[in-house]
């Protein structure tokens, strides 16, 4: 089934199809920029606000983000690297706790973490996407946690289940759910390798866990998300130094999407707690080098007055350094560096009119060869 | 008018079984959307664009057929103008 979209009409008005290049950029954006259920998270990576969903980032994503939620401010830098895994670190400021007076003076502590996300199940028609990840795994794992996600898109509401262990299953209302394999997954221990910075794997996926979950509503107005988010976490075991008092375990939350890179988040956390945000996304994928190469000579160029000019045209506009130049009969061989174009094919397009333009518009065959290889 | 849009003018129910489909615009790029309840996109539908409803992956687009028919028909498509009236622009 095709749609052509007023297609007489348009041909008409604009008389010919190159006037649409104007409305090319349109087509450009991703459509996932405005997509539901791709938000980053407080603690960066695609997520809710305190908790993760299974959703990915599309391909070659690059977000940092800024969030404070008293008495923490986090700043990350997430990528996704492979269209199944999501990988970022993160350094998380604590406002009410020293660094260390004899080495940082009155400098607010921070501690770093590495974060990984692994997509296990794709969404179908039927079936949610389902994710695993790492949060905080390296280090002191003062925000150590792990889970399994679930989300599922219904229209405009992206659903998202989860079970975390750790920081994001502090509240362990689900008991330990591996502890029927082994007795050591009913305890999470509390130590961590000397002087933190180690790859911490003796935690993962023990201890108590809580259930977590939430959903994101895509408002009619397209820039503004709605997010809703029931926490795992009772905040009873949290680095900072004053206690911190969880009034409710629902978030409210909301995102709004300026443009295809900036997105301002805000919510209200805890039952009593101001959440503010900001992120700032590109896609690897999609960058490009602005060049400013000369237009292709045309192909009934006007002849070259000498060979030196030649080799000064196949310079400049083809990006070869010319080291011989042979004439034989009606041909031209032409022995070169490229300098400028990675592609030897290029460069040969280029170099043509330049070579053909000193025999008078007559065909040349042209052969190429590369200086230090030898003539091809 | 946005590709949702678009798709939601169409007669009957058939679509509410489609679940992708390809955008090629007038310079002849192709994007791939979701139009089902769960993958839903949305992009602006500018003039002289195309829109190719995929056959569903669950139904004939899962066969050889049909999987042939939604890649080889979006990039035929591709290469071919807007309209029967339209021109290129001289290039000098």
């Amino acid at each position: 089934m095709i749609l052509r979209t007023s297609r007489r009409r348009a041909a008409r008005r604009v008389g010919s199809w190159l006037c649409h290049a104007s409305l090319a950029p349109l087509l450009l954006c991703s459509p996932a920029a405005w997509a539901l259920g791709s938000g980053q998270s407080d603690f960066g990576g695609v997520g809710l606000m305190q908790t993760p969903t299974a959703r990915m980032a599309p391909l070659g994503h690059f977000a940092a983000t800024f969030s404070r939620t008293a008495p923490y401010r986090r700043y990350g830098v997430f990528v996704q690297p492979t269209p199944w895994l999501e990988a970022g670190f993160r350094y998380v400021e604590i406002e009410d706790r020293l660094y260390g007076e004899r080495t940082a003076g009155d400098r607010n502590y921070l501690d770093k973490g590495l974060d990984a996300k692994f997509r296990l199940l794709q969404e179908g028609p039927y079936r949610p996407q389902v994710a695993l990840g790492l949060r905080d795994a390296g280090g002191t794992t003062l925000f150590g946690a792990e889970y399994l996600v679930a989300s599922k898109r219904l229209g405009d509401f992206d659903f998202s289940l989860g079970l975390g262990w750790g920081y994001l299953g502090a509240s362990g209302d689900a008991g330990s759910p591996l502890g029927w394999l082994d007795s050591r997954f009913d305890e999470r221990p509390e130590e961590y390798g000397e002087g933190g910075g180690q790859f911490e794997i003796s935690q993962l996926f023990r201890g108590p866990a809580a259930l977590f979950g939430g959903v994101e509503y895509q408002t009619p107005w397209q820039p503004l998300v709605l997010q809703l988010e029931y926490e795992g976490n009772d905040y009873s075991n949290e680095p900072a130094s004053a206690p911190i008092r969880r009034e409710s375990r629902l978030n409210l939350g909301s995102r709004l999407q300026l443009g295809e890179s900036l997105s301002l988040h805000a919510g209200w956390q805890r039952g009593d707690t101001f959440m503010a945000g900001v992120s700032i996304a590109t896609n690897l994928a999609g960058l490009s080098q602005a060049k400013q190469d000369p237009r292709p000579m045309p192909l009934d160029a006007a002849p070259q007055g000498d060979w030196q000019q030649v080799a000064q045209a196949l310079e400049a506009n083809a990006g070869m350094r010319v080291t011989e130049l042979e004439h034989k009969g009606n041909s031209v061989r032409v022995t070169a560096e490229p300098l400028r174009y990675r592609n030897l094919a290029t460069s040969e397009g280029r170099a043509h009119p330049a070579c053909r333009a000193r025999a008078g518009g007559e065909r040349v065959p042209l052969s190429l060869g590369v200086a230090g290889a030898g003539p091809a | 008018m946005s590709t949702a849009e678009a798709i939601a003018q169409l007669p009957g129910n058939g679509y509410h079984t489609l679940d992708q489909a390809a955008l090629i615009s007038p310079l002849g790029e192709i994007t791939t959307l979701g139009v089902a309840g769960w993958n839903r996109e949305s992009l602006p539908l500018p003039p002289g664009a195309r829109l190719v409803l995929l056959l569903p992956a669950h139904g004939m687009g899962g066969t050889l057929e049909g999987s042939l028919v939604n890649r080889l028909l979006v990039r035929f498509l591709a290469t071919r103008l807007t309209g029967d009236v339209c021109t290129l622009w001289p290039t000098r």
